[in-house]
């Protein structure tokens, strides 16, 4: 008991049952998966930004959809210039075929289906982190329970219940706890974050598509 | 839609991006590590302090811990009988004097070393008036071959006159025999002030008494104190010819809340004390104690 006193959290680890090392495994698991979540999709939502914004900047500079085409080709990780690419794909196949009645309709439901796929392509994983973020203070808490239990069977064992007896299986078990916490609040940062971001190109999308389909229809 | 290659790219940056986690996960726990082994090293382990009240004659035992058979009055007496060892330095007080205020802090300080006190407390009440005679003179001789001893080496005005008045009071005992209450022991020499006995001191089988129900009450772990410096309660207590305390008052408070706690428990506990004997008066007596971890004085 004076060594885990003395030798801090590794010695707590150590001097921990199976669950409760395996409930440690399995929330760190769970941390470095939330953290590179993280790190990926900050990167990939940053850029997807970036480009639209740039995308957009060319889109009311050039009025000409062939010319605005070709500059997409810079901005393939732009959400907007995704959406534009695939409407654009669908308008000059319908420009090429002479019969084409409900053009407006079609190129609409092309670029509806590639503000869906963008859509999941940039929420892809991000549930994992509200995952995370709900069920990792509770696996932590699972093994603190787990901790506690097993400290109480050896209390039991000892028939002590003194405070030299009970305390150090329970600084045991709550380590499992703010392994829980430590997993948990970056996750929960992190997906509040991405579902802001992700949001506001989503709606961006929405308003892209409708002002891309009438003005370019007009022309 | 994204192409198969774009997929496979992303999947490839995500791989990345999942080996740079682990390698910083990895390496959040080797710093841990390593800075908990650095914190041990630079902080090593407090003491650990071990209570073990000091046995008074006739206590029960330790405090906190299995209480040991009283000891048998034929063992006290033998204890009494065992010549007194050299660190009782400390000159005695009149017994006449119990109210008198604080004592210098450094005859304070030398309260833990005491000698043990040897007087049974079962014993007087067997006791005749002869024997009680002849433990006052046994009690005498050595008190004067003590300070005859002890003169050259301690030199201090105060000490010649306390030690007198000690003697008068026991040849005024002597004098006038089994007159009063069945009382024998031979304490010898005093602790300063309200504090009393370190080295001795003359012998009050009441304050004794007090002393044991608190002990018997005192209730102490060492677990609980990280530091053991300034593991000192000084505590003044007025009792009142019926036994009840009057004023309780912290002379000295220790740095641990939970020796203060624990001080203030056993006193809870042990109040009211047996009445006062009829010599002490009407008012009532102050009588100090000392607790440590190591023990409670008087």
């Amino acid at each position: 008991m004076l060594e885990h006193a003395s030798g801090g959290i590794v010695s707590m680890i150590a001097g921990s049952g199976p669950v409760v090392v395996m409930v440690l495994l399995v929330l760190i698991l769970f941390s470095i998966i939330s953290w590179a979540i993280i790190a990926w999709k900050f990167g990939f939502v940053r850029k997807s930004m970036n480009e639209s914004q740039d995308f957009l900047d060319s889109f009311f500079d050039l009025r000409n959809a062939d010319k605005l085409f070709a500059a997409s080709e810079n901005y393939r990780n732009g959400s907007l210039a995704r959406v534009f690419r695939a409407g654009y794909i669908e308008y000059s196949g319908m420009r090429d075929r002479a019969t084409a009645s409900n053009v407006k309709e079609r190129i609409m439901l092309a670029v509806k289906r590639e503000v869906n796929a963008e859509s999941k392509r940039l929420t892809h994983m991000v549930p994992f982190l509200a995952t995370v973020g709900n069920t990792a203070p509770f696996i932590g808490l699972f093994g603190t329970v787990w901790g506690i239990m097993s400290s109480f069977q050896n209390i039991g064992l000892m028939k002590s219940a003194s405070l030299a007896a009970v305390a150090p299986g329970i600084s045991e078990a709550l380590v499992a706890t703010a392994t829980g916490l430590v997993a948990a609040i970056p996750a929960v940062m992190g997906y509040n974050y991405l579902t802001h971001q992700i949001g506001q190109i989503e709606r961006d999308m929405e308003d892209f598509a409708l002002d891309f389909v009438d003005s370019y229809l007009n022309q | 839609m994204q192409s198969k290659v774009e997929l496979k790219l992303e999947q490839r940056r995500f791989y990345v991006w999942l080996g740079i986690a682990a390698a910083a996960h990895v390496a959040v726990v080797a710093a841990v590590v390593v800075l908990q082994l650095l914190y041990v090293r630079m902080h090593p382990p407090m003491k650990i302090v071990n209570v073990s009240l000091v046995q008074m004659p006739g206590l029960p035992g330790p405090a906190g811990g299995p209480k040991s058979p009283e000891t048998p009055p034929a063992a006290i007496e033998k204890q009494a009988e065992t010549p007194e060892p050299a660190s009782a330095k400390k000159v005695a007080e009149p017994l006449s004097q119990p109210a008198k205020k604080i004592a210098e802090p450094a005859a304070v300080k030398k309260i833990p070393e005491k000698a043990p006190v040897k007087v049974p407390e079962p014993a007087p009440k067997k006791e005749s008036a002869v024997d009680e005679r002849k433990n006052l003179q046994a009690a005498l001789e050595r008190l004067k071959s003590k300070s005859s001893s002890q003169k050259p080496e301690t030199g201090k005005a105060a000490a010649p006159s306390n030690l007198s008045s000690t003697l008068a009071n026991l040849q005024k005992k002597v004098a006038s025999g089994g007159g009063g209450p069945a009382r024998s022991g031979s304490g010898s020499g005093a602790g300063g002030g309200r504090y009393g006995t370190g080295g001795g001191g003359a012998f009050d089988p009441y304050k004794a008494r007090i002393a044991d129900i608190i002990q018997n009450n005192w209730s102490f772990s060492s677990q609980m104190v990280r530091s053991t410096s300034g593991m000192e309660v000084y505590v003044s207590l007025l009792i009142l010819p019926d036994g009840s305390v009057n004023e309780i008052r912290y002379d000295r408070k220790s740095s641990s809340e939970y020796l203060n706690n624990s001080v203030k428990n056993a006193l809870a506990k042990s109040t009211p004390f047996p009445s006062l004997p009829r010599e002490y008066g009407a008012k009532g007596i102050w009588v100090g104690f000392v607790f440590t971890p190591e023990g409670v004085g008087r």
